[in-house]
């Protein structure tokens, strides 16, 4: 199993345990993973609430880091 | 995006692909709106899928990057359909 983005990504976030849900579901990239609402974690498996904060508030940043390189 | 060795194109039936790519939940919704060959598979757009009722970004993705490979290995002739 090659490391990407998103093992590295979740890795910062101390969730690597759901990389392997993560790449199995498709999110395998950060531009997959700008798009994670409350259904794409349920498929992922995510049910912890504290972890699906974590998610949403770093998918957030994701968008922000976004916006700043656009401009 | 790492490249896996399975032979994509490989697959004898819808139900055979859809569990290899481990999107098997969505097998009654591709043979119920007439997908129920590799054959007609391959026609399959994005448009097709929001229909179909895959809606997660990732599973999108997914199912389309395995549709264009399959595309790809039929066009150089490597899978005989």
């Amino acid at each position: 199993m090659c490391t990407n983005v998103v093992y590295e990504w979740l890795k910062a976030l101390q969730l690597l345990q759901y990389a392997e849900s993560f790449v199995d579901n498709g999110y395998d990239d950060l531009e997959v993973c700008k798009q994670i609402g409350e259904p794409d974690l349920d498929a992922i498996g995510v049910l912890i609430p504290q972890h699906r904060r974590k998610i949403h508030a770093a998918v957030r940043r994701l968008k922000e880091e976004e916006k700043q390189s656009d401009t | 995006v790492e490249h896996n060795c399975l032979g994509t194109g490989a697959y004898r039936s819808v139900s055979e692909w859809l569990e290899a790519i481990k999107m098997g939940r969505y097998l009654e919704a591709f043979v119920q709106n007439g997908y129920s060959s590799m054959d007609t598979v391959t026609q399959v757009t994005l448009e097709d899928l929001r229909r179909l009722g895959v809606t997660l970004a990732g599973h999108q993705k997914k199912i389309m990057n395995s549709i264009q490979e399959i595309r790809v290995q039929l066009v150089n002739g490597m899978v005989p359909l």
